[in-house]
């Protein structure tokens, strides 16, 4: 049993599981670049039909196989060194508990996965919809059938663990159990803290020194209660499910929804970890409503405590990624939207316009054409490059402009660095919502409808009132309206002249 | 929170220039060739460094070249064939 101590081992299996996933979409782009050589009779067959009957098969076997083995050492590994040892060190502590839920929720979702998913995606697959509607209907069943094996699962553990874990959690003191949120002080070895918030159940685990809770042992208590009442387990789970949901579509679409699924690869990415900051500034802001700015001296002394620093502008790489190193800005003015970093928002917004605009190219493209074909994955990577530089340098002429007018209504509700991040996040939003129109045809004013809700409803959010916020984006809302109705009028004028010397070129030649 | 009337004030000149620069981009379609045209008179080299990027763009596909070589040759030759490039080529 002694090599079911070491947490390593179930660390390395996982981190083989995501080298064999993301080998999968390497294969997957391969594929994809051979089938087209195949279509254009640039190859024979046979070579296609060698990669999708040797490679990808072992490959897709191995995966599972580290999936069952990384989940069948943790369980082992808890057994053993989590229940049975009387010393609680923090980190093992939160690993063990953490990996435990999501092993054993991803081995379910797996299984329901390759046993059931695949009949139904192909079927879905084969329907011969209009390539933006099939991706839809592709990425919706997966999602959806992910995310109720999760919750289902999420369920299930929500029943068994206060029982499993009897032996743990008497090693800690329950200090708070209301609604459905169980805390725990455990003796640790340095100030921690790990909140999880489930379906039924959620817990906060403070670690203190003394086995106390102490002022800085509050504070952790509180931003820790914070995750687990806001469930925001669940949310980062159910995001990074769509972007999973995104990479196993990838094998069953052809053609175009293909194309479209690989474009939004790079946008699924990023989204968890966008997520996964919001919800950690909304921690900081329960802190701060529990004690100003007090507050501020409690998060210093645990940086210290963590990593040897007290400003959190100066933490580790690791911790700036999913904390934002303003946090201490939240602590201080209670301000949500001043923490996050200027390039957020309109870096998701403009992944996102990237690939609809590329993927609107991609349907305008004469499929015939042999040049094209041959050449379509470097126009196409060309051409996301192109259009993600221009939508950001579209969202941050917009903030520019939104700038004064935000200042003008939520001037005494943000501090400077929020009032930049809300016009950046209102211009990302109208941009988004202008892109995603070039899909919706005739139906294109549902765009703007939606990007108005959105809007306000964020604003609202952060803001906390309704009048100054309806007053942002109506007013905001109307310049963008007005700047896109003076941009079809000049374009009226100038696009049939660029047209025009467009095509004496071509005669020329 | 308040900000001085100064900054105030610069700001909305930047959010004016910023207004004007996206209004000006409905005339690229005309202004960019028109430059392009201008460039290439004031500047008969840039013509040169225009056809050598055209030419690393359009090269730039021969990288799906490997894969039509692995038609001919086999999976296992052609992976060799790299190996072996590259070593003579270091």
């Amino acid at each position: 049993m002694s090599m079911f101590k070491n947490i390593k081992i179930v660390i390395i299996f996982y981190i083989m599981t995501v080298i064999f996933y993301s080998l999968n979409i390497v294969i997957a782009v391969h594929v994809l670049a051979i089938s087209l050589l195949g279509r254009y009779h640039v190859i024979s067959g046979s070579e296609y039909s060698y990669w999708l009957n040797h490679i990808y098969p072992v490959e897709s076997i191995l995966w599972p196989i580290f999936f069952i083995m990384g989940t069948i050492f943790n369980i082992l590994h808890r057994h053993s060194k989590i229940m049975r040892n009387v010393d609680v060190s923090t980190v093992t502590s939160f690993s063990s508990f953490f990996m435990f839920y999501a092993s054993v929720t991803s081995f379910v979702v797996a299984f329901s996965l390759f046993f059931m998913g695949i009949a139904l995606l192909t079927h879905v697959a084969s329907m011969k919809l209009a390539p933006a509607l099939s991706y839809l209907v592709t990425f919706l069943t997966s999602f959806g059938m992910l995310a109720t094996s999760t919750l289902i699962c999420i369920v299930l553990l929500d029943l068994v663990i206060p029982h499993s874990d009897r032996r743990f959690f008497k090693k800690g003191k329950l200090i708070a159990n209301e609604g459905g949120v169980r805390a725990f002080v455990f003796t640790g070895n340095r100030y921690a803290g790990f909140g999880f918030g489930s379906l039924l159940r959620g817990y906060a685990f403070v670690f203190t020194p003394t086995g106390e809770l102490d002022s800085i042992g509050r504070g952790i208590l509180v931003h820790e209660l914070s995750h687990a009442r806001g469930r925001h387990t669940i949310a980062i789970a159910l995001v990074f499910l769509l972007a999973l949901s995104n990479a196993i579509i990838v094998k069953f679409l052809h053609g175009l929804t293909y194309y479209l699924s690989i474009l939004f690869m790079p946008f699924f990415m990023v989204l968890p970890f966008i997520i996964m900051r919001v919800c950690e500034v909304h921690a900081d802001l329960a802190l701060h409503r529990m004690y100003g700015e007090e507050s501020v001296n409690q998060l210093r002394e645990v940086l210290r405590q963590f990593h040897g620093v007290d400003d959190p502008r100066k933490a580790p790489l690791g911790s700036r990624l999913t904390h934002p190193g303003k946090r201490d800005l939240v602590l201080r003015f209670g301000d949500a939207l001043a923490p996050h970093a200027p390039w957020e928002f309109p870096l998701l917004a403009a992944l996102f316009n990237a690939a609809i605009v590329d993927f609107s190219l991609l349907l305008r493209m004469p499929p015939s054409s042999l040049l094209i074909g041959k050449y379509l994955t470097l126009i196409l990577t060309l051409f996301y490059v192109g259009s993600l530089i221009s939508s950001l340098v579209l969202i941050y002429l917009l903030g520019l402009v939104f700038k004064p007018l935000v200042r003008y209504f939520l001037a005494g509700s943000l501090i400077e660095d929020g009032l930049t991040n809300a016009s950046l996040l209102l211009s990302s939003i109208y941009l988004a919502a202008s892109v995603a129109s070039l899909l919706l045809a005739s139906l294109w004013w549902t765009a703007a409808i939606a990007a108005f809700v959105i809007a306000l409803i964020i604003i609202r959010h952060y803001v906390g009132k309704l009048r100054s916020s309806l007053f942002t984006v109506l007013s905001t809302m109307a310049i963008y309206l007005a700047a896109n109705l003076v941009l079809l009028l000049i374009m009226h004028v100038t696009a049939p002249i660029a047209l025009h010397w467009f095509e004496f070129l071509w005669h020329v030649r | 929170m308040s900000k001085p009337a100064r900054v105030v004030s610069k700001e909305i000149k930047m959010a004016a220039v910023a207004l004007a620069t996206i209004i000006l981009m409905a005339t690229f379609p005309i202004m960019i060739p028109l430059i392009d045209v201008a460039i290439m008179i004031l500047f008969p080299a840039s013509a040169v460094v225009f056809v050598l990027e055209f030419a690393s763009i359009y090269f730039g596909g021969l990288g799906l070249a490997y894969e039509w070589d692995m038609v001919l040759l086999g999976f296992a030759e052609v992976n060799m064939g790299l190996v072996l490039g590259t070593i003579a080529f270091a």
